[in-house]
């Protein structure tokens, strides 16, 4: 199992975007001391020394603007999580505004950093400046300066009413230059309104990803789309002959947390509600964390959730149960009285094997024994079952 | 049934699991999913795009969070093919946005 933890190193930033959900903290310019980084490191390293399962721990580096601190900080924090990570495997990822490139930072990146997703709407100019200007052309050209220096990078765009009518066109970019990227709804804001103008309905997000998915079935382009290829590759791992069933299972592993600038840590559904958070890392280690009163009533809401929602829906052990869980699906035509339907992620599942048992017709079996040939290869001993045994089934 | 699901249902089944439940004003996929059913053209390569998002094995299907950047999703799923990950570059982020604007 692979244990994320989502760090908000700083809440600075050199953007305001319209719609940031740190948006009343991004002048702040505290960040996290390499004391405190230092605490952080040994309690989550502790905890996971002891859970043999721990396949992997990724630091999911947030902000703010996680790269507006100097590159010295950088190679602190990377010293420090060494000391404490010796003979694990750790992973450090970066989400960056790439407002801010020059020679150091991209040394950071390639020597430092494992991975780097940039943040990009391709249209809709709800990233700002302090300025209140639009900041895309400056971002463009500094995906230019990773592409020349051979560095990999994948990209997020946050689907508002501003650029949900260009989806196509958002494919197309992201196509021509053969990147992966996410396509990300529009999330909860940092207060009452913030999004009037250019929120978004599940509906028009189920169409716009059924769209994409669409083009993407139509290219030649091989590019990975978040979430549509995630959801292919888990309806596809639905039909295997040694499909297990996959559940977000918080009692067993909590598989993302994320670390507030202060150390509170938090679910995603939860993070910055007053009295919600699990416990303070920079002072708690984390077995104490878990074993909170707080950290029990988050499991128990999230599990609610997925009992409420989940249980009930065909795709579920193909999905894990994760967006209901953490309550990304509060859309404005999906929320009633403070209950929640799962409209996007079902929605799109069901599209999608529409498409591919329409594939099956025109490409035959040839489509699932891709599979059989995969199992063929040693990832079990049983015999491939065909997808119409599955369906006979 | 495994531990997890019994306990889901039996969270169901209880009083406290009610707010959760979905609330019935709420758009069906089903309906938005039929309307967006044209007629599409597979691409040609299809199988092969299949086989780079098929998962191997072991997969780590847990929650991704974030963006899927290759070192940390794909690395994961381990896709057969040798596929960079990213289809190669073919313009610059400037002349790709320049090609799409109005």
């Amino acid at each position: 199992m692979r244990a994320q933890y989502v760090v908000k190193v700083t809440k600075h930033c050199n953007l305001r975007c319209s719609y940031c959900y740190e948006y009343p903290e991004l002048g702040n310019p505290d960040r996290m001391s390499i004391e405190q980084l230092s605490a952080m490191f040994k309690h989550i390293a502790e905890h996971h020394r002891k859970r043999p399962e721990t396949s992997s721990v990724l630091f999911i580096w947030h902000g703010g603007e996680p790269l507006l601190p100097e590159p010295a900080y950088w190679r602190a924090i990377f010293a420090e999580q060494k000391k404490h990570f010796a003979g694990m495997k750790v992973v450090n990822d970066v989400q960056t505004n790439l407002m801010l490139l020059d020679d150091d930072r991209i040394d950071l990146i390639r020597n430092g950093f494992n991975g780097i997703g940039v943040s990009i709407d391709v249209f809709g100019d709800l990233r700002l400046n302090i300025a209140g200007r639009p900041s895309q052309k400056r971002v463009l050209a500094n995906m230019d300066r990773l592409q020349e220096a051979g560095i990999s990078f994948g990209c997020i765009t946050v689907l508002t009413r501003k650029n949900l009518h260009r989806v196509d066109r958002i494919f197309r970019f992201y196509e021509s230059l053969g990147r992966t990227f996410r396509l990300l709804p529009l999330f909860q804001g940092a207060f009452d309104d913030q999004h009037a103008g250019y929120e978004v309905t599940a509906e028009e997000v189920l169409g716009a990803l059924c769209r994409v998915a669409d083009l993407w079935l139509e290219s030649p382009t091989k590019i990975r789309i978040g979430p549509i290829t995630e959801q292919l590759t888990n309806l596809m791992y639905k039909q295997y002959p040694d499909y297990k069933p996959a559940y977000y299972d918080r009692r067993s592993f909590e598989e993302v947390a994320i670390v507030n600038t202060n150390g509170d840590l938090y679910s995603q559904a939860d993070a910055y509600t007053p009295g919600r958070a699990w416990g303070n890392i920079f002072r708690s280690s984390l077995d104490e964390i878990l074993s909170t009163d707080s950290h029990a009533r988050s499991v128990l809401d999230a599990e609610s959730r997925m009992a409420g929602v989940c249980l009930k829906c065909e795709y579920f052990g193909a999905c894990t149960g994760f967006p209901v869980a953490e309550d990304q699906r509060r859309y404005p035509d999906t929320v009633r009285d403070g209950k929640a339907a799962c409209v996007v992620e079902r929605g799109l599942f069901m599209h999608l094997e529409r498409r591919l048992r329409e594939a099956e017709k025109r490409h035959g079996s040839a489509v699932w024994e891709k599979i059989e040939e995969v199992t063929k290869e040693g990832t079990s001993e049983a015999p491939p079952i065909g997808w119409e045994d599955i369906r006979a089934a | 049934m495994s531990l997890f699901i019994q306990s889901l249902v039996a969270l169901a089944a209880s009083v406290s699991a009610a707010p959760a439940t979905a609330p019935d004003a709420a758009p069906e996929p089903a309906a938005i999913v039929a309307e967006a059913q044209g007629d599409i053209e597979f691409a040609p390569n299809l199988l092969a795009k299949l086989d780079s998002v098929t998962p191997r094995s072991e997969v780590n299907r847990g929650p991704i969070w974030g963006q899927t950047w290759p070192q940390t999703l794909w690395a994961q799923i381990q896709p057969k093919a040798v596929d960079a990950p990213d289809d190669a570059p073919q313009m610059s982020a400037s002349e790709a946005f320049r090609q799409i604007d109005d």
